[in-house]
């Protein structure tokens, strides 16, 4: 029991921090012209595979990691995070297959939510009012499309990992 | 629930500091790729016929050479200027070292813009100093960890620095205009004398200005095309156009003051 | 038994009475409700409008002055200060509040709102000094202005906390503060004199002005305003075209909260700069009149003849009007007054004119015919009038002189005799008629015109001085005893008798459009034949070429001058004033100029020995440049 737990909840945290570095990677080519905001990357697969404590304490440490650079209190980028993963939790609540629909439609919502709440929260660094909708949109829209394809793999994958190390278990 | 009321209420103190120790615990993972990438160079090179490194050796051997005579001429250019300035009884200005660091991390969109270098407080960075490259400025470090230090573009709108035009001590102020997708940034530059002038078709060069002593004088911040007058007519703003190489900078300098590094 | 037939239906009338008080309290209620919707409704939304809009006016810059060829002799520079907006701060006011609060009750003191709110915005208010100070490595004090009454009335309005920044200071704040701190930079501006003293009097300084900001047409005339101050003019060409100068103000209506606390603006009328004003200055004949002044008291003006336009004005002693701006300090004010440099001599300096009065006799006496071109008379170094000698200035006499010789040597008797051939009166006519005690035209509002004297028995008798006698007459021929002149009157004679009118319009505008005519000045053609104004005027050349006005010669230029030593009493001491009056070229003139300078000591100064050497720099400079003025949009 104990090594499940383990085993599930140090999966999805290894793999979220691989995705913060991904992420990080990709926007350091792309951000002078569209910069991915992918959160539910973090959360979504997170409120799927693990229990209330797993999910807070991945969500936790996977807000702090990535919002380095976000210039507001700390504490209110791990808030955000964390009502997104009640969120998210409630969405998955009585999901036994990752079908790809549900996927796309979980990701996209949780998605677009947390980044709505940025918007709101966040002061315009850019000076003019269509300037900065033009940029928000980009980059909503560019995280969208990067999440579509992406949506159903990035649910199953901490599923898939653990398979390889205890293949005779089914899901977790 | 109870993480909820964590979050908010835990005190300042307490969340500054997670902050900073997971900066500092992110610092090196993020500059692992930059050193990694070196390495693939490396062994690139290193995969690389005989033949073509003689002739990469013999290319750089060459450029080697020629920065030694400007080495050698700027060094020559530097006593004299100071001898100059003794004579006239000028007041020297401030000097600067420059601390090259590699850019590891690149972070522009709608809210913040910013870099990451591969050198920290180890290397002698602090906060505040400025940050230039070949093409100009790039901004000001806002954050440093050991290794590491974050540098505010001079792009973002937080960014607000004293500047002039070239060939004129009259100081303007520059803010960044923040950044557009697929479109380079921009800067607003305000507080311009009413009498400047920007002809048909022609720009202005904006440079920094030393008035506030983070910025040697004279680096290039971008072009004005185009002055507006203010409603009070005192003063005219304009739009500066930064320069392209911000969005590909690889390699930037710090400039560290003399007198920080004597301590 | 027959049950009420109100019971069976039913019917209770005291039931139905209550319904329909009901309906009658409820038709009134919504008659009530009807009546505030429809009818009350603009005044509500009226009401509304004022409780949560607030007004705030901007004052437009001021227009910019120039001199006649363009060049900029009063504009605006920026000043910068580091302001604070209340607004932003006002949680910040609060939580220092109720930790004072706390304090004070924990340490058992006594606890008054008043006391502990002022103390709170002190404590923030200095907390951001101190932040400044560290920034800047200065030791700034809050400021002493009182912020509970700007809370209270200018709460809108930025807070100053440092004002008059430098430019270094400006450059780091700008690089320092955060750009989302409450600390901001805000830039007015103030009045800005390129040329500092030089010609301070004539361009004149402001003030700072609450009152007379223009609010007509803004938008939200019954809503609640607040506003900046503007700028009023006090002396010189900024009073006087003080409406052309000023700018249009601007407008922004705030919405408001419950507090009073601005947070969107619902409407923007940008403020406009003034117009600007091109005088008829010639900056660089002023600054050489100027320096060849020096440090002594005086005056000295230089008109165009022509036209009447003012090329230079000089007063002195003078202040730097940048002194002034933006506010005038007790130190400033006590220091300018021990030096008397308040008034404009040009225009309100009352001075006897001396012998320059002679150029009015010896046309009185040649238009009465008591004298004639070539009339000569003896001098013997004084003429007894009455029972007193009147002297002349050679003690031993100038011999027999004609009407030039006599001006070019500045020989008293010769026009003691003319005045007493010819009646006083015709002096006093001439004197009229060349506006000797006339307003110039000048639109200038300092201006003593009215205060000049023409000395006459009317005036004398009204002095209670007894009656006219002949060393009255004596006297006023030489422009002494009761004359009283203003030098701005005495170049518009030289420049009237220059352009053989009787009248000249003295103007600080450039605009020669128009000017050069008998009916703009209100003149009529001077009434002296061709031998007649010829003489006078060979006597002034004369007076150039060898006589008393050699010191304002001009290589290459002839020049006709007169000079003059008046004398008064100041002080128990007998002083000298040294005139000169002079124009040139003498047979074409452009040019006239009158020169004054008081003397502080006895003997200390002369006619053509102080006033000439001012007068020849002032000619030799226009004649250098000759500056004809450009236009400026």
């Amino acid at each position: 029991m104990i090594k499940r737990v383990d085993l599930r909840f140090l999966v999805v945290l290894l793999v979220n921090l691989g995705y913060a570095y991904a992420i990080a990677s990709v926007n350091n080519w792309l951000s002078p012209y569209v910069y991915l905001m992918l959160p539910a990357l973090f959360i979504v697969p997170a409120a799927k595979w693990l229990g209330t404590g797993g999910l807070i304490f991945v969500v936790l440490v996977s807000s702090l990691a990535s919002s380095t650079f976000i210039p507001l209190p700390m504490g209110i980028v791990s808030i955000i995070w964390l009502l997104a993963a009640a969120f998210a939790r409630v969405l998955c609540a009585n999901t036994e297959k990752v079908h790809a629909v549900w996927a796309i439609g979980v990701m996209e919502i949780v998605n677009f939510s947390i980044l709505f709440l940025y918007t709101v929260f966040l002061p315009s660094a850019v000076d003019g009012i269509s300037e900065y909708i033009l940029r928000v949109a980009c980059d909503i829209l560019a995280s969208a499309l990067v999440l579509f394809p992406l949506s159903k793999w990035a649910v199953e994958f901490p599923d898939r990992i653990i398979r390889l190390f205890e293949p005779s278990r089914g899901e977790f | 629930m109870a993480a909820l009321l964590v979050c908010l209420l835990a005190p300042s103190a307490l969340r500054h500091f997670t902050s900073r120790v997971f900066s500092e615990f992110r610092a090196p993972i993020d500059s692992l790729p930059s050193h990694l990438s070196d390495l693939e160079k490396y062994w690139l090179m290193s995969a690389g016929s005989k033949r073509s490194l003689i002739e990469a050796g013999r290319d750089l051997a060459r450029l080697n050479s020629a920065y030694e005579l400007k080495l050698r001429e700027n060094e020559f250019l530097k006593s004299r200027l100071s001898r100059y300035e003794k004579i006239l009884s000028m007041p020297t200005p401030d000097r600067f070292k420059c601390e090259v660091a590699r850019v590891i991390r690149r972070e522009v969109n709608a809210w913040w813009q910013y870099i990451v270098i591969r050198k920290g407080s180890a290397d002698g960075i602090r906060e505040g100093y400025a940050v230039i490259y070949a093409g100009g400025v790039v901004g000001r470090v806002v954050k440093t960890t050991v290794h590491t230090a974050t540098v505010e573009l001079v792009s973002s709108r937080k960014f607000r620095m004293a500047a002039q035009f070239d060939g004129e001590d009259r100081p303007v102020i520059y803010q960044g205009g923040g950044s557009f997708s697929f479109r380079t940034g921009k800067g607003v530059v305000t507080d311009v004398p009413g009498d400047v002038r920007i002809a048909s078709g022609e720009s202005l060069r904006l440079v920094t200005s030393p008035l506030a002593g983070t910025f040697p004088e004279g680096i290039f911040i971008g072009d004005v095309v185009d002055l507006k007058t203010d409603s009070d007519a005192l003063f005219k703003t304009g739009v500066v156009k930064l320069s392209e190489g911000l969005d590909s900078l690889r390699e930037v300098s710090v400039l560290v003051p003399i007198a920080d590094v004597a301590k | 038994m027959d049950r009420p037939r109100d019971i069976l239906s039913n019917r209770n009338p005291r039931i139905e009475a209550f319904y329909w008080l009901f309906a009658l309290a409820f038709l009134v209620l919504i008659c009530a409700l009807a009546y505030r919707q429809i009818f009350m409704y603009d005044e509500y939304v009226a009401m509304g409008e004022r409780q949560s809009m607030r007004r705030v006016i901007e004052p437009g810059v001021r227009g910019d002055i120039f001199d006649r060829s363009g060049k900029l002799l009063v504009t605006n520079r920026p000043r910068f200060s580091a302001v604070v907006y209340f607004n932003e701060i006002r949680l910040q006011f609060r939580e220092e509040y109720f930790k004072l609060k706390k304090s004070k009750i924990a340490a058992g003191e006594k606890v008054s709102y008043s006391e502990l709110t002022r103390e709170a915005r002190e404590r923030v208010l200095n907390g951001y000094v101190e932040e400044i100070n560290r920034v800047l490595g200065t030791d700034y004090k809050l400021p002493d202005a009182d912020f509970n009454k700007h809370f209270s009335q200018r709460v809108l309005l930025p807070f100053p906390l440092v004002k008059n920044l430098t430019p270094k200071e400006h450059a780091i704040l700008a690089e320092k503060i955060p750009v989302d701190s409450p600390i901001q930079i805000y830039t007015d501006s103030v009045r800005y004199y390129p040329y500092g003293d030089c010609a301070s009097h004539v361009l004149g300084y402001v003030r700072g002005n609450f009152d007379d900001v223009e609010t007509v047409g803004m938008p939200g005339e019954n809503l609640r305003t607040y506003t900046f101050a503007g700028k009023m003019g006090c002396t010189g060409i900024e009073k006087a075209f003080d409406e052309h100068l000023t700018g249009g103000s601007g407008a922004k209506i705030w919405v408001v909260d419950l507090d009073g606390f601005q947070y969107d603006v619902v409407a923007d009328v940008p403020p406009t700069k003034g117009n600007s004003v091109i005088s008829s200055l010639d900056i660089d004949i002023q600054q050489e009149m100027e320096e060849r002044f020096g440090d002594r008291k005086g005056a000295a003006i230089a008109m165009d003849v022509r036209t009447g336009e003012v090329l230079a004005m000089v007063s002195k002693p003078a202040y730097d009007p940048n002194m002034l701006s933006p506010y005038i300090s007790s130190k400033v004010y006590a220091e300018i007054t021990e030096r008397d440099a308040w008034l404009n001599r040009a225009t309100q300096g009352l001075y006897p004119p001396g012998s320059t009065f002679k150029i009015v006799t010896a046309c009185a006496g040649l238009m009465t015919g008591v004298i004639e071109p070539d009339s000569v008379k003896e001098c013997l170094g004084g003429l007894k009038v009455g029972s007193r000698i009147f002297p002349c200035n050679s003690r031993y006499g100038h011999g027999n002189l004609s009407l030039s010789s006599a001006i070019a040597h500045s020989c008293n008797v010769y026009f003691y005799e003319t005045a007493l051939d010819c009646d006083v009166a015709a002096i006093v006519e001439t004197a009229k008629d060349f506006g000797l005690n006339s307003w110039t035209g000048i639109e200038l509002k300092e201006d003593a015109w009215r205060l000049s004297i023409i000395a006459n028995p009317q005036y004398k008798r009204r002095r209670g001085d007894g009656p006219w006698l002949g060393g009255d007459t004596a006297n006023m021929s030489i422009g002494q005893g009761y004359m009283r002149q203003t030098p701005l009157q005495m170049v518009c004679m030289t420049a009237s008798f220059a352009s053989k009118r009787t009248r000249t319009k003295a103007s600080i505008l450039r605009d020669s459009s128009h000017k050069n005519t008998l009916e703009y000045h209100g003149a009529e053609k001077l009434d002296l034949s061709e031998s007649q104004y010829a003489a006078i005027l060979e006597g002034m050349k004369q007076a150039v070429r060898s006589g008393t006005c050699r010191s304002a010669a001009v290589d290459g230029v002839e020049v006709a001058a007169k000079s003059g030593t008046a004398q008064v009493m100041s002080e128990g001491k007998k002083l000298a004033l040294a005139w000169m009056i002079s124009f040139a070229p003498a047979d074409n003139p452009e040019i006239a100029t009158v020169v004054i300078v008081e003397g502080e000591e006895p003997g200390d100064v002369a006619g053509g020995r102080t006033a000439g050497p001012i007068t020849g720099a002032a000619l030799k400079k226009y004649f250098r440049t000759r500056a004809g003025g450009i236009n400026i949009e």
